[in-house]
């Protein structure tokens, strides 16, 4: 039986910045085996540990070829350590843990991705799983926010995805530094107010920050869709990673082993408790 | 003190108390003859109105503090007269805010009133006390009005608040180093000592006035006599009596004059003129006032030995360092805050190669040429009992299995003392001193327009050699910030969370700011506990000249957003 | 009732029993203290053991989730897991709340994913327990079914009679335990059976406290409990964290790491709160449950509702061990104000 606690080792491979704030790291996995044993959902997360500094939780990007990768904002002492660290770094990982998007129960629907800010970090695995499985799913509308165009990351995945295939990427930011800006200005919610979206056949997914997500549901509610159809992606502080230390607890939940993905549904579960 | 007077034959002896409670022993001494708490911890949750007052009592002292909300819960009445919103004040019927450093003001305010409504209890002055009419006069001039201009205190809150103290039949004074970090401590107490004596709320049960030691053992520093000017249960040095006593116990002829005190002693040393120093469990390096002034005294050192736990930030300073015993690997007593004296039982054995600080102090007399022979902590409280007549029926039998004994204790028979001051005081009569008001060493202005105020974080303990050590508490108090009130922070347009550069004439911290109107305008609030910050380079070391305590709680300062 | 599980062991027998224990295991038991005090720990004299205590000791959570617990040590690339040491443990003369507070424990731990460092120190553990015949005055175990004496979940249970102990096994590691020492134990009489059931009630009706826990329940889920009832009994509290200190079935902790070197170290875990105002503080300030309001309501409802719907018990052993908390905010005390709510 492993143990829980214990980390696997993996190295710092590159790094690279998506805007001044957040940058994009690849570690690799020192042990082969790891990699192999190591099957994701998009959604999960995984405990990165800097040895001396403690652990802190992160969305997987992308896991493949050996390699690991996640987009971190700068924001505490562990990520703060992490941006000073130089290739080949040795650091711990532990995951994945939680229970990702619903990738199967969503196959033949229209997806609609809703993030904002570095909130398209765990999005973003869902939308390569997608795109590599492209039949399983019908229409991918994707509806994304930042402060302003310099704070959107994956700026280079947001020049390709619109060449797919019955994929719609909607841009929108608060306010625009760059003079040229075309798309959207406002919020990611007044954006959603925009569609049209068949609400039978649509499950909706969503990760933002924390003052984002009330009126993003409210606009979803005025599409009806279904609550068992919208997933919400909660982060939250979270220290084992296996229900046990008690700090991910929210209500009866678990964050890190019940969500971190929960359906709205459960969500207002919980907000009545008050 | 054993140390410095019988075998290196000093009396620059010192402890910690100095800046927090030595202007208490100084003022309680002098107006009531014994300069401790009155009274006892229990009886706080019986009385009928309790006046705190520079005291963040729910933080510094919780227990305490649980008890004074369990006594409103029973209907008693609470007054707080601090410039911050203290929790306590979510209890209080009355929360008189003054500026820091303007006590005496309110106080002489409260006695004026207290006089003129005829609310003084005159069988009480007259049976008890001394140099009333002296008070009387000196106060006329501290009317409401004048006292309103000083203070900030509304008059008529302040009319309110001294007739719920003086009408109550059992009313209670708490304070703590809000009103003894000063450079007017000894006369901001000896004015609190007038208010409780002028009402009769002294030498009865559940009224009395309070200090609220910062330490579990901090009174018993005091008692023991380290300090410059006392043996152990406040016997004076000049005193040809004690001295002779104490010289004839110790087989050795003692010194004469009164000593230095911390402050003055690294002021010395600053100047070289102090050559060596013996620092055992402080950390002046972090703790005390005007850090670079300190610094400087321990850098001129010829020789410093350092005493503790942890290699703190003073013994980087040192030429030998000491490893001592921590409390739960040895056995001795405590002696808090309400004079109780405690055994302290062992539950650990020693960890390393440390040794319980007696043994230390013992063993380097031995090699100093001075026998210190004791087998045990037990053989010292007999020694202890037998010159020191407060301690004189405190033995270790007495002590165990118990809750401890009360001072004064003076024979086998005594039970030890609840309340002093019963039916006469220490020094026969109560004293009146007229206290006159003097504005704090610094006061605003253009150049530095804030008053600093400093506090703790209930999460740390003073200069954390402890406490940072532990990562609960680390995490608990990460977020320390500089309380400022939110028209000031308009004028200057800081938002909540800023960070912010604060300049003193000494030095200067950047901090975040908290924008919150639990503190006045005008005046600025810090703990000393900001995580890597060291906020004591912007306080002040002026001193107390009765007391030598430094004035922690007022120092001009500038803020500036960065 | 059966009288195949049920033996008779005499008083006097009891010393030598632990002495002949005592080659085979290490034996924690209620052992004197300085002073007044007993505490719960390694039996060295056999004749120093207490059997009949009647103050509160600390709970035995510590032994089987140290407070502190070295997790592992990491030495660049080199990760070394720390094991519990694995010999055979006995704790001899444990409250029934405490060995039911172990169950609970367990029953946490040793759900998936399974947290070795608690199995392991079980699986080496025997819990050997004593009916109270005079319980605690602030105690209401009755409430929460795991006292004065016990159902199942121990190992085996000794109940005091005259000049006597009924002992009764409660597992395979108890009937083993007895089959190893037979020629201690006699046979036992119907009447004895009797006997103790007489001492069950008892100790039963010299509980002072009862709480009814599905009133409680009941009214927190119909929404009876206002917010406002949270905020009051804030006030009251100091964030001290005792009171989850001193649970027996509190369970949180935090991860930290002890950093010797640059690459040398140990990661640790230790005894955290939910009450503290860190505990859910993210990276960056925000936090889901700022006020102490919430931190309290979060802490109750966790023992009350969330532990009934995965266990289908409350998370409180009914010990008292609470009472100790100066702003009266113990499960007693608390239980009572929402059913006079």
């Amino acid at each position: 039986m492993d143990n829980i606690y214990l980390p696997k080792l993996i190295t710092l491979d590159n790094s690279k910045e998506e805007t001044p704030e957040i940058k994009s790291f690849e570690f690799s996995f020192e042990n082969e085996n790891d990699y192999k044993n190591f099957k994701f959902i998009p959604g999960q997360l995984i405990e990165l540990s800097i040895f001396g500094y403690g652990e802190a939780p992160f969305s997987v990007v992308s896991c493949r070829n050996n390699k690991i990768s996640i987009s971190v904002k700068k924001t505490g002492t562990i990520t703060c350590r992490l941006f000073e660290l130089k290739k080949d770094a040795l650091l711990g990982m532990r995951g994945p843990f939680g229970n990702g998007f619903p990738v199967k129960k969503s196959q033949k629907n229209n997806i609609l991705i809703i993030g904002g800010g570095i909130g398209l970090a765990p999005l973003k695995s869902f939308i390569t799983y997608i795109l590599s499985h492209r039949g399983n799913y019908e229409k991918l509308t994707i509806c994304y926010g930042a402060r302003t165009d310099i704070d959107l990351v994956y700026k280079e995945d947001l020049a390709n995805w619109p060449k797919e295939k019955d994929l719609d990427l909607h841009l929108t930011v608060d306010c625009p530094k760059d003079k040229s800006w075309q798309c959207n200005i406002g919020s990611v919610a007044a954006l959603l107010s925009k569609l049209k979206i068949n609400p039978d056949n649509t499950s909706a997914f969503i990760c933002g920050p924390p003052v984002m997500i009330p009126y993003v549901l409210e606009e979803l509610k005025k599409h009806k869709i279904d609550g068992q159809k919208i997933f919400i992606s909660m982060e939250r502080m979270m220290k084992c990673g296996a229900g046990k230390c008690g700090h991910c607890t929210m209500g009866e939940y678990y964050v890190c082993k019940d969500g971190p993905v929960f359906t709205l549904e459960q969500i207002q579960k919980l907000l009545t408790i008050r | 003190m054993k140390f410095a007077r019988a075998v290196l034959g000093t009396n620059n002896v010192d402890n910690c108390a100095r800046v927090c409670h030595s202007s208490t022993v100084a003022g309680l001494s002098a107006a009531f003859g014994s300069g401790a708490m009155t009274n006892s911890i229990n009886e706080i949750e019986e009385a009928d109105v309790i006046l705190v007052t520079g005291s963040n009592t729910t933080e510094q002292h919780p227990m305490i503090g649980e008890r004074i909300i369990n006594a409103t819960r029973k209907g008693a009445v609470l007054i707080v007269v601090d410039p911050r919103k203290t929790y306590l004040t979510n209890f209080a019927k009355i929360h008189l805010a003054q500026f820091p450093g303007t006590d005496i003001a309110w106080i002489n305010g409260m006695m004026k009133i207290i006089v003129d409504e005829g609310l003084a209890d005159r069988t009480f002055i007259e049976l008890r006390t001394e140099n009333y009419n002296a008070l009387v006069n000196h106060i006329a001039k501290f009317s409401s009005e004048y006292v309103e201009k000083i203070t900030g205190i509304p008059a008529k809150d302040l009319i309110k608040a001294s007739r719920i103290y003086a009408r109550a039949k059992r009313a209670m004074i708490i304070y703590s180093v809000g009103i003894t970090q000063h450079i007017t401590g000894t006369d901001n107490v000896l004015a609190l000592a007038d208010l409780s004596m002028l009402t009769a709320h002294v030498g009865y049960p559940r009224t009395g006035l309070n200090p609220l030691r910062g330490q579990n053992n901090v009174q018993g520093s005091c008692d023991m006599g380290a300090l410059p000017n006392v043996y152990s249960g406040y016997q004076k040095v000049e005193d040809e009596t004690s001295r002779k006593k104490f010289e004839l116990a110790w087989g050795v002829s003692l010194p004469q004059n009164p000593g230095l005190t911390e402050i003055e002693m690294m002021e010395l040393s600053g100047e070289k003129k102090l050559k060596a120093m013996y620092i055992i469990g402080e950390n002046p390096a972090v703790n005390h006032p005007d850090l670079n002034m300190i610094k400087r005294g321990l850098e001129n050192l010829d020789f410093l030995v350092v005493q503790d736990i942890f290699l703190t930030e003073t013994a980087q300073f040192a030429d030998v360092i000491l490893p001592g015993a921590s409390f739960a690997e040895k056995e001795g007593t405590f002696t808090n805050s309400e004079r109780r004296v405690q055994w302290l039982e062992k539950a650990l054995p020693e960890i390393g190669d440390n040794w319980p600080d007696w043994k230390i102090i013992s063993k380097l007399s031995e090699r100093m040429g001075y026998k210190m022979e004791y087998s045990s902590p037990k053989e010292i409280l007999e020694e202890i009992a037998l010159l020191t007549p407060i301690y004189g029926g405190i033995f270790h039998d007495r002590l165990v299995n118990n809750f401890g004994l009360q001072w004064p204790c003076f024979d086998r028979n005594h039970e030890g003392t609840p309340f002093l001051h019963k039916g006469h005081f220490t020094r026969e009569r109560g004293h009146f001193t007229p206290d006159e008001f003097t504005p704090p060493a610094e006061v605003p202005d253009n150049e530095y327009p804030f008053i600093l105020t400093t506090g703790r974080s209930y999460y740390h303990w003073h200069a954390g050699t402890m406490t940072y050590k532990s990562s609960t508490l680390e995490r608990e108090c990460k977020y320390e910030y500089i309380e400022i009130n939110p028209q000031d922070a308009e004028k200057l347009k800081i938002k909540n969370g800023d960070i912010v550069k604060i300049t003193s004439r000494r030095g200067e911290v950047k901090i975040k700011a908290k924008v919150t109107d639990t503190i006045k305008k005008g005046v600025v609030f810090l703990t000393l506990h900001v995580f890597n910050q060291t906020i004591n380079l912007l306080t002040n070391s002026a001193l107390d000249p009765k007391s030598k305590i430094p004035e922690y709680k007022v120092c001009a300062v500038r803020l500036e957003k960065i | 009732m059966d009288t195949e599980n049920r033996y008779i062991i005499k008083a006097d027998h009891i010393l030598p029993l632990l002495r002949k224990l005592q080659m085979q295991f290490e034996i924690l038991a209620p052992i004197p203290g300085r002073g007044k005090d007993i505490l719960f720990g390694p039996l060295k004299k056999i004749e120093d053991v207490i059997i009949n205590y009647n103050q509160m000791l600390p709970s035995p959570k510590n032994i089987l989730f140290p407070q502190i617990e070295y997790l592992f040590n990491y030495e660049s690339k080199n990760i070394k897991e720390y094991k519990p040491e694995n010999f055979g443990k006995i704790l001899f003369g444990l409250h029934s709340c405490d060995v039911k507070s172990i169950k609970i424990l367990s029953d946490f731990f040793l759900r998936q994913p399974i947290d070795n460092y608690f199995k392991s120190r079980l699986e080496n553990i025997t819990l050997i327990n004593i009916v109270c015949t005079n319980p605690f005055d602030t105690s209401f175990c009755e409430s929460t079914r795991s006292g004065p004496y016990l159902k199942s979940g121990f190992d085996l249970q000794l109940t005091p009679m005259e000049n006597k102990y009924l002992i009764e096994i409660g597992s395979q590691k108890g009937a083993e335990l007895i089959k190893n020492y037979r020629w201690f134990f006699k046979n036992i009489y119907k009447t004895e059976i009797e006997e103790q059931f007489e001492i069950f009630l008892q100790a039963e009706g010299k509980l002072n406290r009862g709480i009814d826990f599905s009133t409680v329940v009941k009214r927190i889920q119909n929404k009876e409990i206002e917010f406002s009832f949270w905020e009051t009994l804030a006030l009251n509290c100091v964030d001290c964290g005792s009171c989850t200190y001193i649970c027996p079935v509190c369970t949180c902790f935090n991860v930290v790491d002890k950093a010797y070197s640059d690459n040398t170290g140990d990661r640790v875990r230790v005894w955290d709160a939910c009450t503290y105002r860190g505990f859910t503080e993210m990276a960056g300030g925000s936090n889901p449950r700022k006020s102490l309001a919430e931190r309290l309501r979060h802490k109750f409802l966790h023992k009350l509702l969330y532990t009934i719907k995965d266990f289908n018990y409350p998370g409180c052993v009914g010990c008292g061990r609470c009472d100790i908390c100066f702003g009266h905010i113990g499960m007693y005390e608390v239980a009572k104000k929402i059913i006079n709510y």
